[in-house]
């Protein structure tokens, strides 16, 4: 219990202090956001029609840039050494540093699409539905970014979005799906995401383990 | 105390050494040497428990304690990283610094004062030096109650006058029971014993 | 029982090992080679010369006798990746590991031939090289994570790591394939109401069905046999200077 407050204190501590880590999703967010209507169209109801894809695609694409990088701190500088050699919980490690990412990279960005709704004319009817894909989809992203970051650690950075893009791929699917369709369907997509979710954290979490350990073969 | 047996470890499919055997007692020093790339630092990542494909046993007190985990705060681990995050202070580090779970609070003041670093606790990481950096893991190590320390080129970057310092403390440490494992290339701790991994190739 | 279990067991035990697989492979290779290619050419010169003229779609349509082989080859190669990273996972068999390796550049191009004999069939039967229907991008996805397990595997320098990062994440993609297929299933009924049925229910010829089933038959066997061989290969690569290898080469065994 101690270890688990010290290690989140610690964590939080991290990102805190790199206000790059807060920043750089955010600025990449708006701008992929704003080059969208100025590429593709600038008229009210065509850019309402594809507001949830534009929005959950650039998520996506911004969520890349923090999470794959999650382990990789503490793999340069050795502190994973450490927690291996105090045989500390590496599940629970893993957890934490995905929360934590979570808490910095993603839900400034889940805030910032509510404003969407004047940007790209999202349709305000829609909107607790755009937020609640988002709420959960985003921890899914984490957890398959995390993955690739893990695997890939010392490598180069593409390598991990080569990963992580095409297993988010379902989520892109059934979010933009439920941040579409308002009315009766919602329920569906939502029930589908919040299920994924449960099956992606046991299962990319001992997938993590084993991805931070092979480096240490 | 601890007793090696045995050990091999490959890489790749190639041994960076074979059948290494040592006993080590409470209050012995073992110094770690050989050639680049000998396995110096891979011994004491073993020995850590870091790294686990090794061939061979590792025993604490004879018994058949396969590793040394279960005695993981016996044990202070210092590796050839610092794993200090740089852009923390010194003072964030070393609250949350988890060498220091099983240490006396009091000793690393006066260490870290002792050493020249109480005016530095609150300068970020990425502002001081490599030298300053490896003296604030030793005052860790110093302020540490542990039985066995591992360390892999503990006095890297040390100017004379910290060395002197550090040295007075090990020993110290040791007259009082600690055993050290380290490895170095230069420096050496009194009475140590040296086995030179060059010895063990296959 | 007990005794088949312990052939079972002693069998897995070879198949583990390089020297007994590399020996024991060579004598295969033949009996597949002479199997396999006058089973591929009797599968296909049936389907394009014997075979009757399908009513609707004309002469076009006998590009299945290469399409759905290959799609179903690239599908159950992903399959047993998937299998062959549990297996290198839980037991640590580095021909596991060799297997994974060895299949990803054939699944890969039996998927990328599978994509593009589709496009050939896709553009004059419904009028468009490509459309985004669940078996079509869940194949497309399908390509990609092969090429992101190459991509893996060749960022390690050390085996044993990339035996076991590519392992995972294959698993990982086994588990997350289905999902996608499914997903854009649910997807596609909702944005448009099935304007093209890509395959109809309806049943295939006995005429046409033969030749098929042969040239899925012979592509299985092919794939085997680039299997063996594209692990042969890596094994030589890897205990290029084992003794038994020289021995092996060298004749002196």
């Amino acid at each position: 219990m101690n270890f688990i407050k010290t290690f989140f204190s610690r964590e939080i501590l991290v990102y805190s202090k790199k206000s790059s880590n807060i920043i750089s999703p955010i600025v990449f967010f708006l701008i992929c956001i704003t080059f969208f209507p100025l590429a593709v169209s600038n008229d009210p109801s065509q850019l309402s029609r594809f507001a949830p894809g534009i929005i959950w695609i650039c998520i996506l694409l911004s969520g890349m840039l923090s999470v794959q990088t999650i382990f990789k701190e503490d793999f340069d500088d050795g502190s994973l050494d450490l927690f291996y050699a105090k045989d500390f919980s590496i599940l629970q490690i893993v957890l934490i540093k995905i929360i934590v990412n979570w808490l910095f990279s993603a839900l400034p960005l889940i805030i910032l699409s509510s404003s969407m709704v004047f940007l790209l004319y999202f349709p305000i009817s829609n909107l607790l539905n755009l937020l609640s894909s988002l709420l959960i989809g985003t921890i899914i992203i984490s957890f398959f970014g995390a993955l690739a970051g893990a695997l890939s650690l010392g490598k180069n950075s593409i390598l991990a979005s080569a990963i992580m893009l095409p297993l988010s791929l379902p989520v892109l699917i059934l979010g933009s799906s439920a941040s579409t369709y308002s009315s009766e369907n919602i329920g569906f997509f939502l029930l589908l995401l919040l299920s994924l979710l449960f099956l992606t954290i046991p299962i990319i979490s001992l997938a993590c383990m084993g991805a931070i350990r092979l480096h240490y073969e | 105390m601890l007793t090696i047996q045995g050990l091999s470890y490959a890489y790749s499919d190639r041994f960076l050494f074979k059948n290494l055997s040592f006993h080590l007692n409470p209050g012995e020093v073992v110094k770690i040497s050989g050639a680049n790339g000998s396995g110096k630092t891979t011994l004491i990542k073993i020995l850590t428990g870091i790294l686990k494909n090794y061939e061979g046993k590792i025993l604490l007190d004879e018994s058949n304690n396969e590793s040394l985990k279960n005695l993981s705060n016996e044990i202070f681990y210092m590796g050839h990283k610092n794993a200090l995050k740089e852009n923390l202070t010194v003072q964030e580090n070393l609250q949350h610094d988890f060498r220091l779970i099983n240490s006396d609070k009091k000793k690393l003041e006066s260490y870290l004062e002792k050493l020249n670093l109480k005016e530095f606790l609150l300068t970020k990481i990425s502002e001081l030096s490599e030298g300053q950096k490896r003296k604030i893991i030793l005052a860790c190590c110093l302020a540490s109650n542990s039985s066995i320390y591992l360390l892999d080129e503990p006095f890297i970057n040390l100017d004379t006058e910290s060395q002197e310092i550090i040295m007075e403390a090990i020993d110290s440490k040791i007259l009082n029971g600690a055993s050290i494992i380290f490895t170095s290339h230069d420096q050496n701790i009194k009475n140590s014993v040296e086995l030179n991994l060059n010895d063990y190739k296959s | 029982m007990n005794n088949i279990f312990s052939t079972v067991k002693s069998f897995y035990h070879k198949l583990g090992s390089f020297p007994w697989f590399y020996k024991f492979s060579s004598k295969f290779i033949p009996i597949v080679f002479i199997l396999g290619f006058p089973i591929f050419f009797l599968g296909i010169i049936w389907g394009i010369y014997f075979s009757p003229t399908d009513v609707t779609q004309g002469e076009i349509y006998r590009i299945i006798y290469l399409h759905v082989p290959a799609a179903s080859v690239a599908q159950t190669v992903y399959f047993a990746m998937a299998i062959a990273g549990f297996v290198y996972v839980v037991w640590k068999m580095k021909m596991a590991g060799l297997f994974i390796y060895a299949m990803a550049p054939i699944g890969a191009s039996f998927t990328i031939l599978a994509l593009i004999s589709g496009a050939i069939w896709g553009q004059p039967t419904w009028g468009t090289w490509w459309i985004w229907d669940a078996r079509l991008t869940s194949t497309l996805v399908l390509l990609l994570f092969y090429l992101v397990i190459i991509g893996l595997y060749s960022s390690f320098d050390n085996k044993k790591s990339a035996d076991q990062a590519v392992s995972i994440l294959t698993m990982v993609g086994a588990i997350n394939l289905p999902i996608i297929k499914k997903s854009v299933d649910w997807w596609n009924t909702l944005h448009q109401p099935a304007t093209i049925k890509v395959f109809s229910e309806s049943s295939i010829a006995n005429e046409m069905l033969y030749p098929l089933l042969i040239c899925i038959f012979s592509f299985y066997i092919l794939v085997f046999l680039f299997g063996l061989m594209a692990m042969r290969a890596e094994i030589a690569k890897r205990e290029l200077n084992k003794s038994w290898f020289k021995n092996l080469v060298l004749g002196n065994d």
